[in-house]
């Protein structure tokens, strides 16, 4: 009986290896994912050794409630907990309203209506969302840099001579006007998908049967859309929550806290356990969020996924508002992504701070020798510069291993729950690999600081090594690669693989042969969307990065903060540029589909 | 010896039961056909055979071979079974050309190029497709990839072939020239040959035995003629034959040394040795077996038209007596008024009897 056990065993493993690559990665992705929650929570709930400095008597290791009486009771909780756990919300709501409204607007018109130039807008209207969402922030500080703080002032100042206000410079106006510029985009998508896939027969249906247009707009079309907002809005609220370069550039000079930056500054200060508490609050947040989400909109609603089947549309005429709404939506267009890039460009070739006349001008920080102390600290021009180039190709190697990384994840995940589709442990590892979803960015990068840092178990300390940041980015894409590549193998019938069996043929070669090749432009859009995260990449690797390990986004934000503003202005031009190469690269080769994972979500 | 065996082969998903208690003998260079209705379990008794599902219990032997056997231990993967497969959506492989799909399976058994060469070449001969050997699936229509699918299981040479309703995605015409074609491919390959339909027709003019299956079990293993002329149930009488076999219930009557079955206005003798309980009988009549007159005749059964259905080569026509239900089927074009009286007979011969109850042929 054993020997019949033991060789059924060793089949499976021979001929079907779907359910040794979902075991496998059951374990491994729960390893990854489940055990820093763990840690964290027990780091949270234990004295850890910076402690002893307050509470000197304490025990290391021992349980205690301190980091939760600082967070949630004490003396400091209000400035580490109340006010930016406030700001936070309100940033998610105004972000969430804005970018909603916004992304809604332009999926309408673009999808619906006659407006002039469709396709051209169509193609430029998610540019704002590749590129990294601080840029917007950046853009705004060009133009809107008052003097409250060091520096020089920014364009307003010098043309017009007046100072904006504080809370025009700073401050959460200009945080959630930057990122609804950005997460629109989320939106945009979700809604344009669903409203490309409600069939206009549905409402030619409601107008045989006498409803009026607004009635069928309210409806029929409204319900249909109802999923796709739901999705957009709990999207646009977690990456809001979570995000933390805008919030940084606007908010830190004029001590403008957000859960975000107050993690961020509770780990720089070495007070972990605070930034542990704070992260999980944001998890916390996060996770309730999704769940309302399912409950009010339905489990099986609550993800739109696209069938990329084009039904019949009957443009909605727009008659005499046709042009002034095509210029107004030109307009938002150039302002999100040409009026930006303008901005740096100009501020990268402003030689003194804050003079932007034209005898100013400079290729000093794109290609000076440097060497002169009082001018940016000495840090010689992008292209000769140590720190940007090794940067920079931090940047492109980490893109490029996690997109791998993720692509051949997201095959043999898709594969593994697919094939074994009905069993615990395909639902199991869909759920493990959907999970980091509820982290937001930035409380996974503590999570991973407090799990990585020393050895755990068999691992070794992982902290400063260019691995970690492979792996944490890899792991908070999954999400997104497991979609896409449980997608791409529903694309492929069951039998095409069965008929290989039949005819001989092994597994590695029905990889190679079939499936691989079957699912190369789904995966290839998932590697894509890995790369453009991983690049422009802030919040998630903040934590993490050390001097070697710089990555480009990092770096940025490090010239920002010496207030090398033109050299933060040029290298963002640099990193945006990349993204849309790659984009439209990959887009050439691999058709339009690959936007596909971003809709999918 | 058989070249495949089914022995007490069972297979659920879950609390459904797929295949129930299986046991099925196929004769080397046979060409059975697995014949029920939807969600029977054809399906899954194919890809039982073929490997891709792995039974809850029971032996499968293919060639003699043992191929199956949870308590054994044994288990032969689907690639080493040496079998040719054909799904009813030929599972062609879209990113390769003819030729590719055909040489695949040559090529990872390491066949020298030549070898390769050659199967190809016959096997696109066979369906006469050489000229489309650089074409892609998309590229070809229903019946061009239904012989693509075909030339790839030529090429392998299997020696069995299992097929799933691989004519049911065409069209009525093309699915007669393509039974012949698959009949034919049976013959040159002389492979043994389990194909799966739902379609009576196709399992009465193809093949040379017949396994018809319902919820699970199998209900009948023999030859087209006795399915059709001595089904084993009552399930089998009724799922045979187009139009619907004629059912007629009836009571057992015995005395003065002679027993009879009475269906109300008619009743024939019956031989009482066979057992049966409560007295009740079903009997079925297949439409073919009455004979039917205009005139009054001493002794048949006068019935009223309640429709009359011609077909073109035969006529359906739907009778009532007082207590009997009778389809009739005649061979010519019959135009009749309903209002007009017909007189039926049949021989006593034509009958097959089951148990009220049970479904079973009571001369079983
Ligand atoms: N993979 C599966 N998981 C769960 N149940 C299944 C699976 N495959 C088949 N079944 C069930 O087993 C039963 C038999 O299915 P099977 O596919 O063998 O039917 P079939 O006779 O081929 O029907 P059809 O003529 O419709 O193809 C059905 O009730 C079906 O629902
Ligand atoms: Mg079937």
């Amino acid at each position: 009986m054993l020997r019949a056990t033991l060789a059924f065993a060793y089949y499976k493993l021979r001929t079907r290896p779907e359910f040794f690559i979902s075991g496998f990665f059951l374990v491994a992705l729960s390893f990854l994912v489940l055990t820093p929650l763990v840690e964290i929570i027990r780091d949270a709930l234990t004295y850890q050794s910076y402690d002893l400095a307050y509470r000197p008597a304490a025990e290391e290791g021992a349980f205690t409630t301190f980091h939760l009486e600082r967070v949630f009771t004490g003396r400091l909780s209000k400035a580490l907990f109340v006010k930016p756990m406030i700001n936070s919300l309100m940033i998610g709501a105004g972000v969430t309203v804005l970018g909603v409204i916004i992304g809604s607007i332009l999926a309408f018109l673009l999808v619906r209506t006659d407006i002039a130039f469709r396709p051209f807008f169509g193609s430029l209207v998610v540019v704002p969302y590749m590129m990294p969402s601080w840029v917007m922030a950046l853009a705004w500080l060009v133009l809107f840099k008052n003097d409250r703080i060091g520096g020089a002032e920014g364009m307003v100042t010098y043309f017009f001579g007046i100072q904006p206000p504080d809370w025009i410079s700073y401050g959460i106006v200009p945080i959630v006007i930057c990122l609804a510029l950005h997460y629109y985009a989320f939106a945009f998508l979700l809604v344009s998908g669903a409203l490309m896939t409600v069939d206009s027969e549905l409402e030619e249906a409601g107008a045989v049967a006498g409803m009026a247009r607004w009635q069928r707009m309210i409806r029929i079309t409204m319900p249909l859309l109802l999923p796709a907002l739901g999705s957009a809005v709990v999207l646009t609220f977690i990456r809001s929550l979570g995000t933390f370069g805008t919030p940084a550039l606007l908010g830190l000079p004029v001590r403008f806290f957000t859960l975000s930056t107050q993690i961020f500054n509770s780990l720089n200060a070495r007070n972990s356990g605070d930034g542990f508490v704070l992260a999980l609050v944001l998890v916390v947040m996060a996770a309730a969020f999704i769940y309302a989400n399912t409950r009010i909109v339905g489990v099986r609603k609550s993800f739109v996924t696209l069938t990329g089947k084009g039904f019949r549309q009957r443009p909605i005429p727009l008659g005499a508002w046709r042009w002034p709404l095509t210029v107004l939506v030109g307009l938002f267009i150039a302002s999100t992504i040409f009026l930006p890039m303008i901005l740096l460009l100009w501020e990268s070739l402003v030689f003194t701070p804050g003079d932007y006349s034209f005898n100013n001008m400079t290729t000093y920080f794109w290609i000076g020798s440097g060497g002169e102390i009082d001018l940016a600290h000495g840090e010689a021009g992008l292209f000769i510069n140590d720190r940007f180039l090794s940067a920079l190709w931090n940047s492109v190697r980490l893109g490029f291993s996690a997109a791998g990384v993720n692509g051949l994840l997201g095959l043999l995940v898709g594969y593994a729950i697919v094939r074994t589709r009905g069993t615990a442990m395909s639902r199991g590892l869909e759920s493990i690999a959907f999970a980091p979803y509820i982290f937001p960015s930035i409380a996974l990068g503590a999570i991973y600081i407090g799990m990585f840092s020393t050895s755990y178990g068999p691992i070794p300390a992982l902290y400063g090594t260019f691995f970690l940041l492979i792996l944490i980015t890899v792991v908070k894409n999954l999400p997104f690669t497991s979609r896409t590549g449980i997608a791409a193998m529903h694309q492929i019938d069951k039998s095409l693989e069965e008929a290989a069996r039949a005819q001989g043929i092994g597994w590695f070669r029905r990889m190679s042969k079939i499936i691989v090749p079957l699912s190369t432009s789904g995966i290839m859009a998932g590697m894509l969307l890995t790369f453009i995260t991983a690049m422009r990449e802030l919040s998630l690797i903040i934590l993490l990065v050390t001097p070697s390990t710089q990555v480009l986004a990092g770096l940025i934000f490090g010239f920002n903060d010496q207030d090398q503003t033109q050299h933060a202005a040029a290298a963002t031009l640099v990193l945006v540029l990349i993204v849309i190469a790659v984009n439209i690269l990959v887009r050439r080769v691999f058709g339009a589909a690959s936007l596909m994972g971003l809709r999918q979500t | 010896m058989e070249d495949i065996r089914l022995t007490g082969v069972r297979k659920t998903y879950g609390k459904e039961v797929a295949v129930e208690n299986m046991d099925l003998l196929v004769e080397p260079g046979d060409f059975l056909t697995i014949l029920g209705p939807s969600g029977c379990g054809k399906t899954t008794t194919l890809r039982l055979i073929a490997g891709l599902e792995e039974p809850d219990r029971g032996e499968i032997h293919l060639a003699d071979r043992l191929v199956f056997s949870r308590e054994q231990g044994v288990i032969v993967p689907p690639e080493n079974r040496n079998l040719g497969l054909i799904f009813q959506s030929y599972a062609l492989w879209p990113h390769m050309t003819v030729r590719r799909n055909i040489t695949l399976g040559l090529e990872h058994a390491r066949l020298p190029r030549e070898k390769i060469d050659r199967r190809l070449q016959q096997a696109l001969e066979k369906v006469q497709l050489e000229e489309l050997r650089d074409r892609y699936p998309s590229e070809l229509s229903g019946g061009q990839q239904q012989r693509v699918a075909v030339a790839r299981l030529i090429a392998m040479a299997p020696t069995i072939l299992l097929m799933d309703e691989p004519l049911s995605n065409l069209d009525a015409m093309l699915r007669v020239d393509m039974r012949g074609e698959l009949r034919r491919l049976h013959k040159d390959l002389e492979a043994t040959t389990v194909y799966v339909t739902h379609d009576q027709v196709e399992a009465l003019t193809l093949s040379d035995t017949v396994v018809v299956m319902d919820k699970a079990v199998v209900q009948q293993q023999a030859s087209p003629y006795d399915i059709y002329h001595r089904p084993a149930s009552l399930f089998v009488a009724e799922f045979v034959g187009n139009p619907r076999i004629n059912r007629l219930d009836g009571m057992v009557r015995g005395g003065n040394g002679e027993t009879t079955v009475d269906f109300g206005d008619v009743s024939v003798p019956f031989d009482a040795n066979l057992n049966v309980r409560n007295g009740s009988v079903v009997a079925t009549l297949r439409p073919e077996a009455i004979q039917l007159s205009k005139t009054e005749k001493e002794g048949w059964l006068k019935v009223r038209i309640d429709a009359v259905q011609p077909t073109g080569s035969e006529t359906v026509i739907k009778t009532s007596s007082d207590r009997l239900k009778l389809t009739v089927l005649q061979p010519g074009f019959f135009q009749m008024a309903t209002d007009e009286p017909l007189w039926l007979r049949f021989e006593a011969e034509s009958l097959n009897f089951f148990d009220s109850e049970t479904g079973k042929n009571l001369a079983a």
